[in-house]
């Protein structure tokens, strides 16, 4: 029971909890909706209910095979996902790295809670800086040059020559 | 003879001196984005769509079409050069590419893959002008309960032709629904799902969506595989080196190749959902049929590296066919396109080419400048696009990030939008890891509102009553096409396995009559399976 639990793929199965639940939650609010206009015709909830509903069926019918693969391969003795990974047409991963993956989204954030607060510039410039010591660490000079000339370029290319309005926080004036 | 004559009118419509300058910079930044590792065309349109916004459509569309032939080409250089394809419609480019460039005939494979790329869309701009007007004749006929067919045909042939897994690529596509369902509701005025929030009331915008998918999407998947790590073995390459022009035997071997990978990618592109990693595969898997000497396939064999680049090329001009004249995107990266037809107020379908022939015919002339002017850019700027190849990835990874969150910024200046687009960067990673399918979510985001409105135009017109589906001789026939097209979602792997097994045992009778070894017959079968994750990310 145990080897059968630790056998589960858990963050697979952790993925398809949270879509299932977002579509839970986006088909009890289409169930909220009019299913049919005031005047016969097709209402705003129409859609929605059934996109929801057969999501909802289509994410446990995944589940459901994702855990009978898993249990039938932990019963053969099996611990190895390849097979399950092949059937469910995915690429069999080799060696990866989660940990860089979760620091690149937590710069991710940072470069978007600091984008309008800081200027477009100022937080590419920071955001660089963070992203490049993770993935390209020891090479400090390549680093500060590429995060400082490239979201300078790129701030020439959007906001001078396309006007694209970019934030100009606390440091540039709004040109 | 009318149609090359709005052909060459189309072409002579965008022959101005912006235009070709416009051209010369779509392909420059389309290859730029091409040669960066897992960005492909749908990716370089989705992360370059922002900076066209500030011009007309024509050039927009003309820029955008330069960008669209410069990325795929830009997945070739890395294909031949790194044995790294930018994106899966270049994985066959690799088999017999790379090889070459490991004989030191990186230069010969280059320039012969960029003459294929040219020869095709040669042929499928003349197919286009020949087929899209009889096509978009027919699609005229079409009311709401047809145009809502085709997009639920168009759907499922995605799913069924895509991946091994037609149930993620459901799901997936029934997100990108879900997310269609996002603003107010246009006959009642109610708001949907927009908690409040004003940025939502006209929906969530494709291009963030996009971006975060193709764009951020991609470079976390690359960072979670280690590209990071990856120091490339990289081929050398110059214009100057004796060896960098094809042989006349080269010129020679490649005739036929060329030919039948246009015509086969353009019409496998033509089909929603064919796509070009598939023409390309089954482009190479002909090539190896037909060939005297199926031996020298994935050993630096000519034809095996540009009857798939011909092919790749095709379907691109293919795909243009049901999205020009029925408003359907056959690949991620026309779905892309439409976003941009949509954001400049032009709706693709069978009344585009007779409201809008300049439109319609420029952008077809165009795709063949984008052709004309990839071929005499690549030849004197390969070396230099490979250099950016030899760029690693830790460094353009980052680079690539701030351009999206840019980028997506610069659309409507919205801080939402930019918070949209690295959710979806996110999501995009999960569904690349999980096995769904990212195109078809975003395909699906496109096509959703069209597939709504089209079902409440039904309903009006019938009353609320569905019988008008088996009513109208059409609509009758667009349904059993889906009834055709769930069967084979259902029988399609036991006939695939069925014809595979059929083709290896021919095949293995022709190699032994010509006394090849078995084992290097699989060894080569091997090689020519592409990750099926790869082959259903192009869509």
């Amino acid at each position: 029971m145990t080897a059968r639990w630790e056998s589960l793929p858990v963050t697979r199965l952790l993925f398809l909890l949270f879509l299932l639940l977002s579509a839970i939650a986006y088909t009890v609010m289409a169930f909220g909706m009019e299913w049919r206009s005031g005047s016969g015709q097709i209402g705003p909830g129409f859609f929605p209910r059934i996109v929801g509903v057969v999501t909802i069926l289509g994410i446990l019918a995944i589940a459901v095979r994702v855990l009978t693969t898993r249990s039938e391969s932990s019963s053969s003795g099996s611990t190895v996902d390849a097979d399950e990974e092949a059937e469910l047409g995915i690429e069999g991963d080799g060696r990866t790295d989660a940990w860089v993956t979760l620091l690149a989204v937590g710069c991710m954030v940072v470069f978007y809670v600091v984008f309008e607060p800081l200027g477009a510039l100022l937080a590419s410039v920071l955001f660089l800086a963070l992203l490049l010591s993770v993935v390209n660490r020891g090479h400090h000079r390549v680093n500060v040059a590429v995060s400082l000339l490239v979201p300078g370029g790129m701030f020439l290319l959007f906001d001078v020559l396309l006007d694209a309005g970019l934030p100009p926080g606390l440091v540039l004036p709004p040109m | 003879m009318d149609v090359f004559g709005q052909l060459l009118g189309g072409i002579a419509g965008v022959l101005t001196p912006t235009n070709l300058l416009l051209l010369a910079a779509g392909v420059l930044m389309g290859m730029v984005v091409g040669v960066m590792p897992g960005l492909g065309p749908s990716a370089g349109l989705a992360i370059l769509l922002p900076v066209t916004f500030g011009l007309d459509p024509t050039s927009a569309i003309v820029m955008l079409a330069a960008v669209y032939y410069g990325a795929m080409y830009g997945g070739t250089i890395t294909s031949v050069l790194i044995n790294t394809p930018g994106e899966s419609a270049t994985v066959a480019t690799t088999f017999d590419g790379y090889p070459m460039a490991k004989q030191g005939r990186a230069g010969p494979a280059l320039v012969l893959a960029a003459v294929a790329s040219f020869v095709a869309g040669t042929i499928g701009a003349i197919l286009i002008s020949l087929t899209a007007p009889a096509v978009a004749s027919v699609a005229s006929t079409f009311g709401p309960p047809e145009i809502f067919l085709v997009v639920v045909a168009g759907l499922l042939t995605l799913i069924v032709i895509v991946g091994r897994n037609r149930l993620l690529g459901a799901v997936s596509a029934l997100v990108g629904f879900a997310m269609a369902t996002v603003g107010i509701d246009i006959t009642t005025g109610e708001q949907r799902y927009t908690f409040g929030s004003p940025e939502l009331i006209e929906g969530i915008d494709f291009v963030p969506v996009a971006i975060g998918i193709f764009g951020v999407g991609e470079i976390l998947w690359s960072l979670y595989n280690r590209g990071h790590k990856q120091d490339v073995a990289y081929r050398k390459v110059s214009v100057r080196s004796r060896g960098f022009w094809p042989t006349r035997g080269d010129w020679k071997e490649s005739r036929g190749s060329m030919g039948r990978g246009s015509v086969v990618g353009f019409f496998v592109g033509a089909i929603p959902g064919g796509g070009a990693t598939v023409a390309s595969l089954m482009s190479y898997s002909l090539e190896k049929g037909i060939s005297r000497q199926p031996q020298r396939f994935g050993k630096g064999a000519v034809p095996g590296l540009v009857g798939p680049e011909a092919a790749n090329n095709g379907a691109s001009a293919g795909s243009m066919v049901p999205l020009l004249t029925l408003g359907i995107p056959g690949s991620s990266a026309t779905a892309v396109l439409l976003g941009g037809f949509l954001i400049w107020g032009l709706t693709p379908g069978p009344l585009l080419m007779e409201q809008e022939p300049d439109f319609a015919w420029g952008l077809i002339g165009s795709m063949y400048l984008g052709n004309v002017m990839l071929l005499v850019l690549n030849i004197f700027c390969v070396p230099a696009f490979a250099s950016i190849a030899r760029v690693p990835f830790r460094i353009l990874g980052p680079i690539v990030i701030v351009l999206c969150v840019i980028g997506s910024y610069a659309v409507n200046g919205s801080i939402v939008e930019v918070g949209i687009m690295l959710v979806c960067g996110v999501l995009g990673f999960f569904m690349r890891r999980y096995g769904f399918s990212p195109a078809a979510l975003v395909i699906a985001l496109v096509l959703g509102p069209m597939a709504e409105e089209t079902l409440r135009q039904t309903m009006l017109i019938s009353g609320g009553s569905f019988d008008i589906f088996v009513e109208r001789s059409t609509s009758l026939a667009l349904l059993g096409f889906i009834a055709v097209l769930c069967l084979l979602g259902f029988a399609g792997p036991l006939i695939s396995r069925t014809v595979r097994g059929r083709l290896e045992q021919r095949q293995r009778q022709r190699m032994a009559e010509s006394g090849i070894v078995d084992d290097q017959a699989a060894e080569h079968d091997a090689a020519e399976e592409p990750a099926p994750d790869q082959r259903q990310a192009d869509v």
